[in-house]
C-alpha cells in the first residue's frame, strides 16, 4: 500500500515545507474555482490578472472573487493553519497524541461567550447585531476563549510550576460547565437564537470579509511565527519535563509560550468561523506519520495540512448541495476522520 | 585554582512535613566514581535531584565547582552536568539518534568543532550504533537504557579533550582552564542491563571518571558492582549519611548487616576483586 510506503521512509524536514507548500497552493487554486457561483479557469486567469495590473474589471467574476471568494480561502487557510499549528503545540506540550486546542478551553470559552452574546445580548442590547460574523460576537467569543483559558492555567498552578496533569483534567471539566452553560442557553434560546447557535457550534467560513481576515490573519501569522521558536524546546520536552530542564529548557516559559500562542490562534480563528473540531487533532498526526516527531517538522507541517483540509472541506460545504451551504464542523470530521484513521490503520505506528 | 567539587552542606529535604534528608552533607570528587548506595527510601533519589538542581533544599546549600547551585542559570548548568533518569519514557515515535542528539541541545550556540561524530561515537561508546535509525519506543529497557546513557554521554562530550589525538598534557591544561569540571549523575543506570551489559557501562562509566576526568556519582543496588567499579562510595539509610570513604574499605560484612539486615561474606575473586555473597 501507498501510504504505508510512505510512512517507514520519513520525509525531511525541507521536504515538509516544499510539499506542503506546492500541494497547498494546488488546493488554493483548485478550490478557488469552486463555489455555488462557478469561476472557470480562464476566467480566473482574467481576474488575476486584472487584480494584479490594477485594470478595472466589473464583471460579475471578478465581484465574486475578489468580495466573497478571496476573503473566504484566505480565511479558510488562516483558520487550518492555526488550529494545525495549535494542536502541534497542544499535543508537544502535553506529551500526548490525544491532546486537542479545545483541552485548554479556548473554544468552549468562545462558544459560551458567543452563545450568551446571542441569548442574553438582545436582553441588555436589542440594536447590537449579533450575525456569525459581526464584530460583537467576535470580540465576545475571543475574549471568552481567553478568560477560559487563563482560569483553567491558573487552576493548574501548583508549587512546582504548571501541572499539565491537572490542567488536562481542569480542561476537561470546564469543558463540560461550558458545555453545561450552552445547553442551558438553548433551553432559554428562541428559535431563530438556537439556530445562530447551533450554526455557530458547526463552523462556517460564509462570515468573512476582509477587514476580519486581515484581523485574524495578523493574530493567526505571527502565533505562528513565534512558536516556530518553540520547535527544539518542544523535542527536548518529549524527554519529560525534568529531562529537558535538565537540558537547559526554561519548561515553564515554554508551556505558557505555548498556551499563549494556541489562545490567540484558536481564540481568534474561533471567534470568527465558530468551531471547526478535528482539525488540531489530525493534522499533527498526519505530519508524524509521514514526517516523524520531529517538530520543526511537525509545526509547519500541521499548519500547512490544517489549511489543505479547511481548504477542501469548505469547497464540499459550499458546492455539495449549492447553493444552500453544509456546516463546515461536520464536514471536516466526515473528511478529516477517514482519512485520519486510515493513515492509523495503515502504519505500524504506536501512538 | 579553581574549586572542582560537587558538595552538600547540612542539607534537609522535608516535603509534607515528611523529613526525606537530615543533615546530609557530603563532598564528591572530580575523575571519581561515588556509589550512593542504600535501601530502598533512604533518600538516594532525592540526594540526586538536590544535586542536580531538580529540588531545592528546605535547609542548607549544594554547591558545584565553588558556587551555589542555585546561582547558576539552568542554560549554564546543562553545558556540564548531565542525569541519566531512571525513569526513560519519551513522548512521540523519536528515533535514537534524535534522542541522543537532544544531549547537544545546551551547546546549539557554540557547537563542538566537531559537533557532527558526536552523537555517533555516543552510541558506539554503549554500544547501540546499530539501533540508530530504530525508533526509541520499540526497544528492549536494556536498549532504552543505553540510549540514554549516550544521550548524556553527548550533552557532557568534549571531543578536543577526548578525540585522543589532541589529549597531550598542553591542550588539557589549556582547556581545564576553559571548561567547568563536568558532572554525570546517574539513577541506577544498570537496573534494566543484562550480566555482560551491566559490566560494559560500569567499565564505561569509570573510563569517562579515570580518563576524562568527569565526577560520575551513581545510584546503584548491586553491591558487587559498586566494589569493582566505584572509588568511593555514599551509605544512606532514613535520610541520613551512615558512612562514606573509599568503596573498598565501606562495603563490608558489618554493613550489609546493619543497614540491610542481610548477613554476608567478602571473599577475593582470582582476578583480585573483592565481591560480598549473602549467607
Amino acid at each position: 500500500m501507498k501510504i504505508l510506503a510512505i510512512s517507514k521512509r520519513r520525509l525531511s524536514r525541507q521536504a515538509i515545507w516544499w510539499v506542503g507548500f506546492s500541494l497547498l497552493s494546488l488546493t488554493f487554486i483548485i478550490t478557488s474555482a469552486q463555489g455555488a457561483f462557478a469561476i472557470s479557469p480562464r476566467q480566473l486567469g482574467h481576474i488575476i490578472v486584472a487584480g494584479l495590473t490594477g485594470q478595472l474589471d466589473q464583471s460579475s467574476e471578478y465581484l465574486v472573487f475578489m468580495n466573497i471568494r478571496l476573503p473566504r480561502l484566505l480565511l479558510g487557510v488562516i483558520a487550518g493553519s492555526g488550529l494545525g499549528m495549535a494542536g502541534a503545540l497542544m499535543q508537544g506540550m502535553f506529551r500526548n497524541p490525544l491532546a486537542d486546542p479545545g483541552l485548554i478551553g479556548v473554544s468552549s470559552g468562545a462558544a459560551l461567550a458567543a452563545g450568551m452574546t446571542i441569548v442574553l445580548g438582545v436582553v441588555f442590547f436589542p440594536e447590537i447585531p449579533r450575525k456569525l460574523g459581526s464584530w460583537t460576537l467576535v470580540l465576545m467569543a475571543f475574549s471568552g476563549g481567553l478568560l477560559v483559558t487563563s482560569l483553567i492555567y491558573a487552576l493548574a498552578q501548583s508549587s512546582g510550576g504548571t501541572h499539565v496533569g491537572i490542567m488536562l483534567l481542569a480542561g476537561i471539566a470546564i469543558n463540560s460547565l461550558a458545555g453545561a452553560g450552552l445547553g442551558l442557553l438553548n433551553y432559554i434560546a428562541s428559535d431563530e437564537q438556537l439556530r445562530s447557535i447551533q450554526f455557530w457550534l458547526l463552523g462556517s467560513l460564509g462570515g468573512a470579509r476582509w477587514s476580519a481576515v486581515l484581523l485574524v490573519g495578523t493574530i493567526t501569522l505571527a502565533a505562528i511565527s513565534l512558536s516556530l521558536m518553540l520547535t527544539k524546546p518542544l523535542n527536548a520536552i518529549a524527554l519529560g519535563e525534568a529531562q529537558a530542564t535538565m537540558l537547559g529548557v526554561n519548561v515553564e516559559r515554554v508551556k505558557r509560550l505555548c498556551i499563549l500562542y494556541t489562545a490567540m490562534a484558536v481564540g481568534g480563528v474561533t471567534a470568527t468561523t465558530g468551531i471547526i473540531g478535528f482539525i488540531g487533532l489530525i493534522a499533527p498526526h498526519c505530519i508524524r506519520l509521514v514526517a516523524g516527531p520531529d517538530h520543526r517538522a511537525v509545526l509547519p507541517g500541521s499548519a500547512i495540512l490544517g489549511a489543505i483540509l479547511v481548504l477542501v472541506a469548505d469547497a464540499i460545504a459550499r458546492t455539495a448541495f449549492a447553493p444552500a451551504e453544509l456546516p463546515l464542523g461536520v464536514l471536516t470530521a466526515f473528511i478529516g476522520v477517514p482519512f485520519f484513521l486510515l493513515l492509523l490503520r495503515s502504519s505500524k505506528v504506536k501512538v | 585554582m579553581m574549586n572542582t567539587q560537587l558538595e552538600t552542606a547540612s542539607l534537609n529535604y522535608r516535603v509534607a512535613g515528611t523529613q526525606i534528608l537530615h543533615d546530609v552533607s557530603v563532598k564528591f570528587a572530580p575523575g571519581k566514581l561515588t556509589a550512593i548506595l542504600g535501601p530502598n527510601g533512604a533518600g538516594k533519589s532525592t540526594l540526586l535531584a538536590a544535586l542536580s538542581g531538580q529540588i531545592k533544599p528546605s535547609t542548607g546549600s549544594v554547591w558545584c565547582n565553588g558556587k551555589l547551585l542555585s546561582a547558576y542559570r539552568i542554560t549554564d548548568l546543562a553545558k556540564f552536568r548531565a542525569l541519566m533518569p531512571q525513569d526513560n519514557g519519551v513522548a512521540f515515535n523519536y528515533k535514537v539518534t534524535d534522542i541522543v542528539e537532544l544531549g547537544r541541545y545546551p551547546h546549539r550556540m557554540r557547537p563542538s568543532l566537531n559537533e557532527k561524530n558526536i552523537v555517533q561515537s555516543a552510541l558506539a561508546s554503549v554500544d547501540v550504533a546499530h539501533l540508530a535509525e530504530r525508533e526509541f519506543n520499540t526497544l528492549s529497557g536494556g536498549e532504552k537504557a543505553r540510549t540514554q546513557l549516550a544521550r548524556v554521554f553527548a550533552q557532557l562530550w568534549c571531543d578536543n579533550y577526548e578525540s585522543g589525538k589532541n589529549a597531550n598534557s598542553q591542550s588539557n591544561n589549556s582547556l581545564s582552564a576553559k571548561i567547568p569540571q563536568r558532572w554525570l549523575l546517574l539513577d541506577e543506570p544498570t537496573a534494566a542491563l543484562d550480566l555482560s551489559h551491566q559490566h560494559s557501562v560500569m567499565r564505561i562509566v569509570k573510563e569517562w571518571a579515570a580518563r576524562r576526568q568527569v565526577g560520575v556519582i551513581a545510584i546503584l543496588h548491586d553491591l558487587n558492582l559498586a566494589l569493582r567499579y566505584a572509588d568511593d562510595a555514599v551509605i544512606l539509610d532514613k535520610g541520613r549519611v551512615v558512612d562514606t570513604g573509599a568503596a573498598n574499605t565501606v562495603i563490608t560484612p558489618e554493613l550489609t548487616h546493619q543497614i540491610w539486615g542481610v548477613s554476608s561474606q567478602r571473599f577475593e575473586t582470582t582476578g583480585g576483586y573483592h565481591q560480598i555473597l549473602i549467607n
